[in-house]
């Protein structure tokens, strides 16, 4: 037995050692200099005099480090609960259509470009040139274009008809939707499993009234339009319906959605006239974070999907099956059988995005440098290192780092540790 | 096996794999061969081997050339702090000289003194790469920094005079509004640099509106940034920096690449008035031009002047350049030093990548391509007052670092002039271990 120890740690021995060497060390150095105050560089070791904590009551009082600290929490929030969904609408809605591999290659493409490149892409997506210029970026081009297209006199007449049919069929719908849905929920109220049935119809509605605010978001900063204003109370009340109409397999959720995209197409088209270009990457905070953000999105959604899907692959289709015989809808299938199967694969693939959007720092180095208000902490760190030759500073950020991504990491190790147990 | 055996595996296991990852870091190197580290790429890469290949066949000394990235900070910092520095590097800015000499880092180059070719250095140039009365780097070549570039047809269909004066480029700007013209185009972004252009502008204005006396005081972190004189240059570099006398307002002057912002001072296709008519950046902006407008002819449709002094006298100049500095002191390395030194390379250098400036006194000005560089080597030359960059020479955390936050800020105004200058004393507080108005 003892032997066999030491012939373990025989094979270890030099792993450990590489790993020591590049990891621990590097780890203890920093946390060291952390509490260090005037710090040199000089030498294996760094120098300066201790100063406590003082490091970290700077790092958590100063403003640039709490724009830091927002911006960090907007984009854990945001980027990984949009790269999830997507990647698991992704996942399961292409598992039903025979150009999945395809489609597929073309979402995961953007994962196989480096950080920095997506970057200087995107760069260009948000590109600014003043009015009256040749707009060079695509998104103040695209806008402007659809803004002169919508100011064409025959165009504009046609479009404000199509806002007003559309909203009209969208409001009888969404009424004749509300009605029937309500009617049956009375009806099988007793019969139903309560919990399911309403948690599903408030998370669809979430779902869609966020992808409807992604689509504001995009018109954000060109002027509130009465009908503008219009077509959001009939959006949110239209989503509200959906959400209880589509749960119920409800004949009128098909054409209300349609109704309700066409709608919000028109409405986008007429508000972008007399468009000006926009600096996408200046407007602090909230447009530029996000501009930010989708960028994170653009590019973590295909990892998402290539993991979720594979673990959609992996469910026995007998239960599938089974599930429909009895009767269950498609929403229910995928919302008691699907998910619960999938669990542990969400779990990993949020963990994952969440460790990786805690360490981004490729993007905002490369498009705005963390500047107007966009630095996460990652890039502070980076900044106070390299930039400002700060060490201490970068240090305490880069320990308070470890600290916050830690638990995922544990979370993960944890899962895996229990996965290879069943085996 | 018993564990003797075992053990005395396992410690050679040890050895192995630690062997193993300092073998990389450990070259050894020929007496004859040179290692040199360069920011350049691109055209004045080409060029610099190019030179490099002479000296080698002149020499027989072999050169390797590693290019690393623009940011030497940040490239080169991470080798020399890590015990593993190339033999020698081009750098641009002197602040990251003094950097590596105050850590010890470099070799001195005082022997360069005595040899013949240090009295043919232009004046200056010496002074820039020594820090604490030793020379550590030696500039081949300069460029200048106080140019204005202008659309020279306009000037002289609307029969503007270039300014002599602060007064005469304050009236000739407006001048320029009531005729209906946008005066200047600045551009500010430059990725991980954004905003050194605008440290450009201000150091001009530094040097003129408080004196070369004051600038040193200023570099060295004598005065502090929060002094009233350096308030001033801000607010002077805002009677130029605002959005009626800037294309495109400050939104367009932060969003605008350096590069490409010079071109609009010549009309594009289909347009025959240009969107703005001066643009302020050194001699190397001309390729850019170039580029962007193929057709476009340097003295007929666009010429420089020299950014007008405020007081009396001929303007002060500021320049910058690229110091060679040695992390090791050997024969093939003092070689390639006075080599470049020499006025037949420099004038090959200059020659063959037009916007640099010889150093050496000795280079005719009849060598540069056209009379705009010709004019800038002769203002270097008989400059009364002549000053390198100061972001580029301050303590790189600063200069390279918050002076550029600064200037995004107080151009978007989303800091006041007042914390925009707090921020840069702290921070030069922080980062400067000299200076009368360090804390």
């Amino acid at each position: 037995m003892r032997e066999r120890n030491f012939v373990s740690w025989l094979f270890v021995g030099p792993a450990l050692l590489v790993v020591g060497f590049f990891l621990f060390y590097p780890t203890i150095i920093t946390t060291y200099t952390s509490f260090l105050g005037d710090v040199s560089m000089k030498g294996a070791f760094p120098t300066g005099n201790f100063v406590g904590v003082q490091n970290y009551i700077n790092v958590l009082t100063s403003t640039e480090t709490l724009i830091a600290f927002r911006n960090t929490m907007l984009w854990l929030v945001v980027m990984t609960s949009f790269t999830v969904v997507f990647g698991l609408l992704l996942a399961v809605l292409l598992d039903k259509v025979n150009y999945e591999s395809m489609a597929k290659s073309i979402i995961f493409m953007p994962m196989a470009v480096s950080f920095t490149a997506a970057s200087i892409i995107w760069k260009f997506v948000y590109a600014y040139r003043p009015p009256g210029f040749t707009q060079i970026g695509l998104l103040n081009s695209l806008m402007g274009a659809i803004g002169d297209f919508a100011a064409r006199p025959g165009v504009n007449a046609a479009l404000n008809v199509m806002f007003v049919v559309f909203g009209i069929a969208a409001v009888v719908f969404a009424l004749l939707a509300l009605g029937k849905g309500l009617w049956r929920a009375i009806g099988i109220w007793k019969e139903e499993d309560r919990v399911t049935w309403i948690a599903g119809a408030v998370i669809t509605g979430l779902v869609l009234i966020a992808i409807w605010w992604i689509i504001g978001f995009i018109s954000l900063g060109q002027g509130m339009t009465p009908l503008g204003i219009a077509a959001q109370v009939l959006m949110v009340l239209g989503l509200i319906s959906i959400g209880l109409a589509a749960v119920r397999d409800n004949s009128f959720g098909p054409p209300l959605m349609g109704s309700l995209l066409l709608l919000g197409i028109v409405d986008f088209m007429l508000s972008q006239q007399g468009f000006e270009p926009t600096t996408w990457l200046m407007q602090r905070p909230w447009t530029n974070n996000m501009a930010l953000i989708v960028m994170g999105i653009w590019v973590w959604t295909g990892f998402a999907m290539v993991m979720l899907s594979a673990a959609y692959k992996g469910i026995p289709q007998s239960m599938l099956e089974a599930a429909r015989v009895d009767g269950a809808n498609e929403l229910q299938v995928f919302w008691n059988v699907t998910i619960p199967y999938m669990k542990t694969t969400i779990i990993a693939t949020t963990t994952t995005i969440v460790i990786f959007v805690l360490k981004i720092f490729d993007f905002i180095w490369v498009t705005t440098n963390g500047e107007y208000g966009t630095d996460v902490l990652a890039s502070l760190m980076i900044r106070k290192m390299y930039s400002f030759y700060n060490y201490e500073a970068a240090s305490a950020i880069a320990v308070v780092l470890f600290v916050l991504i830690f638990p995922f990491v544990i979370i993960n190790i944890r899962r895996f540790q229990s996965r290879e147990a069943i085996r | 096996m018993n564990s003797k055996k075992l053990s005395s595996i396992l410690v050679l296991s040890i050895v192995l794999s630690i062997g193993l990852i300092f073998s990389g870091a450990v070259t050894t190197y020929g007496q004859e061969k040179v290692t040199f580290a360069t920011s350049f790429g691109g055209a004045e890469l080409e060029v610099f081997q190019s030179l490099m290949k002479q000296f080698e066949e002149d020499t027989g000394i072999k050169v390797e050339v590693q290019p690393v990235s623009r940011n030497m900070k940040t490239a080169l910092g991470s080798r020399v702090a890590g015990g593993n520095p190339p033999d020698m590097a081009n750098v641009p800015n002197p602040g990251l000289m003094k950097n590596w000499a105050r850590q010890g880092d470099l070799v001195s180059m005082d022997w360069f003194k005595d040899t013949e070719l240090a009295d043919k250095m232009a004046g200056g140039f010496l002074e820039t790469g020594t820090y604490k009365g030793t020379l550590y780097g030696m500039i081949p070549a300069a460029s200048v920094k106080s140019l204005v570039w202008y659309n020279k047809k306009v000037f002289e269909e609307e029969g503007y005079e270039t300014p002599e004066t602060l007064g005469e480029l304050i009236k000739l700007q407006n001048q320029m509004v009531a005729d209906g013209y946008t005066p200047w185009v600045v551009g500010l972004e430059s990725g991980g640099a954004t905003g050194w252009p605008g440290t450009d502008w201000l150091e001009d204005i530094m040097l003129r509106s408080a004196g070369p006396e004051t600038y040193d005081k200023w570099v060295n972190h004598d005065i502090s940034w929060t002094n009233p004189q350096v308030a001033e240059a801000f607010r002077i570099f805002s009677l130029f920096m605002n959005e009626d006398m800037v294309m495109g307002g400050s939104k367009a002057a932060l969003t605008m690449n350096f590069g490409d912002s010079a071109q609009y001072i010549i009309p594009g296709a289909g347009r025959d008035k240009p969107r703005a008519l001066m643009h302020r950046q050194a001699t190397f902006i001309q390729d850019f031009i170039k580029d962007a407008r193929p057709d476009a002819k340097v003295g007929e449709d666009y010429d420089t002047f020299i950014f007008p002094s405020f007081g009396k006298g001929s303007p002060p100049i500021l320049f910058a350049g690229d110091l060679f500095i040695a992390f090791n002191d050997k024969p093939a390395v003092r070689e390639l030093v006075k080599y470049f030194a020499e006025a037949d390379i420099q004038q090959t250098w200059v020659e063959e990548n037009p916007g640099r400036l010889a150093t050496n006194v000795d280079v005719p000005l009849s060598v540069y391509p056209n009379d705009t560089l010709s004019k800038s080597a002769q203002a270097l030359k008989e400059a009364e007052t002549a000053r390198f960059d100061a972001s580029d020479s301050m303590n790189s955390a600063v200069g390279s670092g918050s002076f550029f936050s600064a200037i995004v800020n107080y151009v978007s105004g989303d800091k006041t002039l007042s914390e925009v200058l707090n921020t840069l004393e702290n921070s030069a507080d922080d980062a400067y271990e000299s200076g009368e108005a360090t804390d």
